[in-house]
């Protein structure tokens, strides 16, 4: 008798879903070749020993992955913070630049502004010097760029020319990393 | 009272990261099993269980309500794994004492028996080509079902229960060639 069908009822066996009825075949049939009663018997430890004890993960796992899981988003966080940060900075500076120069272009409304609001005499004729003296500071540049200008004007072609190619650059290159964290994030 | 996987899951994409434990708590006895049998170098088996976790943190998103959770985190351990595998072919380290020796009352010559035997089957396991050892590892050592097992490696059931069938054939026949030089 050929013994492959008895084969298909010992995986059944182990999968769990043999019938009453085929496994009293299966007995009979080991019952009567030692082939096959070999094979069961070996099938049966395998199935003992691999059901046999579940290896505990160490009792501190959660806390480890709970540990690494917060250096990540710690991580995440300070990125982050340092560039609102640098947006933060880099504005305010915009900011205060622009309110000099308005401040210097009218010097005349803010010297009266302070005097309406009864700012000391002292206090207010020192900043109106200072922005006097930031408005000569200006028109010294701005002669001494035209003037420049005027030498250089190759060079300054030259410069205003390397300057956009660097600030190009600059952004491409940020555009590029953006793009890479994008992809790792997705990746990952 | 104990939320069911779904909430836990929802409450952890919404910022509640620390109820992540939970689901580690759930879940880290099915990962490290998994990953305890597919790999051989066992040192690195505790690094790897945990960078399985992150990862499947980092995926919670992506999680697909169709499945049971305890497949869909099997099937990302089981991927690790086998990433793993071909980055490096670890060197075989004998598996250490695969202790917990609570062997009834069994005589010290029959329990050393048992130890060896226990050993040799899992020796044995470890040298099952990946695709076989898995489907030995989710079934009979993890306990899931075929259908499960069809989910977390993207096959069809008939393909699942015919590697199955092989798997424990070529068990079988590396354990009773040994049977026969005596030493089962
Ligand atoms: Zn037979």
């Amino acid at each position: 008798m050929s013994c492959e069908p008895f084969e298909i009822l010992m995986m059944k066996h182990m999968d769990g879903d043999i019938t009453d009825i085929e496994y009293k075949k299966l007995k009979k049939h080991i019952d009567e070749c030692s082939t096959c009663k070999n094979e069961f018997d070996t099938f049966e430890n395998i199935c003992y020993e691999l059901k046999e004890p579940l290896i505990d993960p160490p009792l501190a796992f959660e806390t480890e992955v709970m540990k690494k899981l917060e250096n990540l988003n710690l991580y995440n966080k300070k990125l982050k913070e340092k560039r609102i940060l640098a947006a933060y900075f880099i504005s305010s500076m915009l900011f205060s630049i622009l309110a000099i120069c308005i401040a210097v272009i009218y010097k005349e409304h803010v010297y009266n502004f302070m005097i309406y609001i009864n700012i000391p005499l002292g206090f207010a004729s020192n900043i109106y010097g200072l922005l006097e003296r930031i408005a000569v500071f200006f028109d010294i540049a701005s002669t001494f760029i035209f003037y420049l200008n005027s030498i250089f004007v190759d060079m300054l072609y030259l410069l205003i020319g390397l300057v956009s190619i660097i600030f190009m650059s600059k952004i491409y290159e940020s555009a590029q990393v953006a793009k890479v964290r994008k992809n790792s994030k997705k990746t990952v | 009272m104990e939320l069911p996987d779904i909430v836990l899951i929802e409450r952890c994409i919404k910022g509640e990261s620390h109820l992540f434990a939970e689901i580690v708590e759930r879940y880290k006895k099915l990962i490290y099993n998994i990953i305890y049998n597919m790999i051989n170098n066992k040192d690195e088996v505790n690094d790897i269980a945990q960078e399985v976790f992150i990862r499947i943190y980092k995926s919670l998103s992506r999680y697909n309500k169709e499945y049971k959770f305890s497949t869909w985190a099997a099937k990302i351990a089981t991927n690790y794994c086998y990433d793993m595998l071909r980055k490096k072919k670890f060197e075989c380290i004998p598996i250490e004492e695969v202790s917990n020796v609570q062997m009834d009352n069994d005589s010290p010559e029959d329990q050393y028996i048992k130890k060896e035997r226990r050993e040799r089957i899992n020796d044995e396991l470890m040298n099952l080509p990946e695709k076989y050892r898995i489907l030995i590892v989710l079934f009979h050592k993890n306990g899931l079902s075929y259908e499960e097992m069809s989910q977390v490696l993207d096959e069809p059931m008939s393909i699942i229960k015919n590697r199955m069938y092989r798997a424990r054939l070529m068990l079988k026949d590396k354990l009773s060639s040994e049977r026969k030089e005596g030493i089962l």
